[in-house]
């Protein structure tokens, strides 16, 4: 390839790459939520040196964000506005994630892929003011998906896949479906090796009974608010229920070539949870690439829920005061 | 399978353009709506400043206890009348938080004369938007040295309750329709309009979804080209 078409491809994807993330920093004008709340004290906690597992109650995920948000807190303190430096880092980092992922799928589906998960409305919105990092931990689930189908006996894609679920426990039941495949011990074992990346990411920050309690239970027994009232709201109410369904579709997608199984299973792993908020709402984007005329459909209902439902927009009262 | 998958895309097809002609209906009076409200509010505007330009940095502590009092010189420029909305957020709260109707009390002084003065409850503070304090711009207040005074009645070990820099504040003025006769102020209040219909609350909402629209077209077009170079 000449250097003139490299250098024109190259112009391309820096435009592409600084319109998403203006789109993405323009609508964090909309204000933020109690994620980001939470993402600032994490951050506070992190560069004071203190255990965000015992100081606060609300994080429930592995440490890779939260040592990430710490490193961009402390960044931030060198801005006069450390506040909008903080979250222009944040959305910055997220955006870099959701061109990666976009940049993955372009391989496999073409631009019109890239174009509907990179500037797609709702993606848009859980980057730029939920600031939500589902993209981070699903680029990198979805680079491990394709090393361990070219490398199914090498433990490099497991590892990846572990460090998927450190940043945050999307692909969680995802070796379940490696286990149902597995034609060998080996393979079996290294289905398990995610697990045991997801838990060792741990270790070094229980340093007290009393860290391990509140890992035990801010993590992993963690209780979310659920979606349906007849369900009993208990702490393993929606693992169970993920459990059962992505089970039984593990046995579905058995033949189905693993890259493509994991974008199933983000379809699945979003239709089954109970406790959903609109900030689960970008997860199951890249499982519609395979419908793309019902991707539309999602996108449209999600998209405008999310700008008149969620941000109560009514023009009830014309006057300002 | 294939009259199967054929049957589906069409259902998915008609669905699709059932929720077009809804959302598109929907979106032409909220079109509608929109620019009312922009009529309407002609004579209001709204100026949006950094907090930073209000307060200095080390007023933006991440927590603080009961009382809290703020003081700086008057910033305010216009000779106008309106107010300053001033943000205040607060987070990590216990469950039974807003059992306790905590109270904020604010004061805003200028030259030790009170303004104004008013009464919250806090549970307010744990809405995205914080508590935001209507406080009087008046032009006696014209580089003065101003004072705002919070008081609650929280536990002392209370956390995280800060001044937020999420939010710009506010100066909102009524312009009264001789002053749009001077030049410079015409162009002033057209700058600040423009800015004000690019950053309002409404104005990103409505524009992203124009901007949904777009993404439609585009994305459309992109599927057709792609079936083109395929076959």
């Amino acid at each position: 390839m000449s250097s003139r078409i490299v250098k024109k491809k190259l112009l391309i994807l820096i435009t592409l790459f600084f319109t998403g993330l203006f789109l993405r920093v323009y609508i964090s004008n909309l204000g933020y939520n109690f994620d980001f709340g939470l993402w600032q004290i994490v951050g506070d906690l992190v560069s004071q040196g203190k255990n965000v597992y015992r100081e606060t109650t609300r994080y429930s995920y592995g440490s890779i964000w939260f040592l990430i948000l710490g490193l961009f807190k402390k960044i931030s303190l060198f801005f006069e506005n450390d506040y909008f430096a903080f979250r222009f880092l944040v959305i910055l980092t997220l955006t870099i994630s959701n061109f990666l992922m976009s940049l993955l799928v372009y391989r496999f589906f073409g631009s019109f892929a890239f174009f509907f998960i990179f500037f797609n409305p709702i993606l848009i919105y859980t980057t730029g003011f939920h600031n939500q990092f589902d993209t981070l931990a699903i680029f990198f689930g979805l680079l491990a998906l394709i090393t361990i189908e070219k490398k199914r006996e090498k433990l490099v894609g497991y590892l990846l896949l572990g460090l998927s679920l450190t940043i945050k426990h999307i692909f969680l039941f995802f070796p379940l479906w490696l286990i149902i495949r597995t034609k060998n011990k080996k393979q079996f074992l290294y289905s398990l090796v995610p697990y045991l990346v997801f838990i060792c990411s741990f270790l070094p920050f229980v340093n007290s009974k009393e860290t391990y309690v509140a890992i035990l239970n801010n993590v992993f027994l963690n209780k979310r608010d659920l979606l349906y009232p007849f369900l009993k709201n208990i702490s393993l109410t929606t693992p169970i229920i993920i459990f059962i369904v992505l089970w039984i579709f593990g046995w579905v997608f058995k033949k189905e070539k693993i890259f493509h199984s994991g974008l199933y299973y983000l379809l699945i792993f979003t239709g089954s949870l109970v406790n959903s908020g609109v900030l689960y709402l970008s997860i199951p984007l890249i499982g519609f690439l395979f419908f793309p005329l019902l991707g539309l459909f999602y996108t449209l209902v999600a998209a405008f829920y999310l700008y008149f439902h969620v941000f109560n927009l009514k023009f009830n009262s014309y006057y300002l005061f | 399978m294939g009259f199967l998958s054929k049957l589906i895309n069409r259902l998915i097809s008609f669905l699709l353009v059932v929720g077009l002609v809804f959302s598109f209906k929907f979106f032409i009076k909220y079109t509608k709506e929109y620019f009312f409200y922009f009529k309407n509010n002609f004579y209001f505007l709204t100026i949006y400043k950094s907090p930073l330009k209000l307060f200095k940095k080390e007023n933006f502590e991440t927590s603080f206890d009961r009382n809290k009092t703020i003081i700086g010189n008057s910033i305010i420029k216009e000779n106008n009348l309106g107010l300053i909305y001033i943000p205040y957020f607060l987070d990590n709260q216990p469950e039974d938080f807003f059992e306790k109707n905590y109270q904020i009390e604010v004061k805003f002084f200028i030259n030790d004369r009170l303004y104004h003065k008013e009464k919250r409850p806090i549970g307010n503070g744990l809405t995205e938007n914080g508590i935001i304090f209507g406080m009087p711009v008046l032009k006696e207040g014209k580089n003065k040295n101003y004072k705002i005074v919070l008081k609650n009645n929280l536990p002392t070990n209370q956390k995280y309750f800060y001044l937020g820099k999420h939010l710009p504040y506010q100066e909102i003025y009524f312009i009264e329709k001789k002053q749009l006769l001077s030049f410079n102020f015409f162009i002033n209040f057209v700058k600040y309009k423009i800015w004000f219909s690019f950053y309002d609350k409404k104005s990103v909402s409505y524009l992203m979804i124009l901007y949904f629209y777009l993404w439609l077209i585009i994305f459309l077009i992109i599927k057709k080209s792609n079936k083109k170079i395929n076959k």
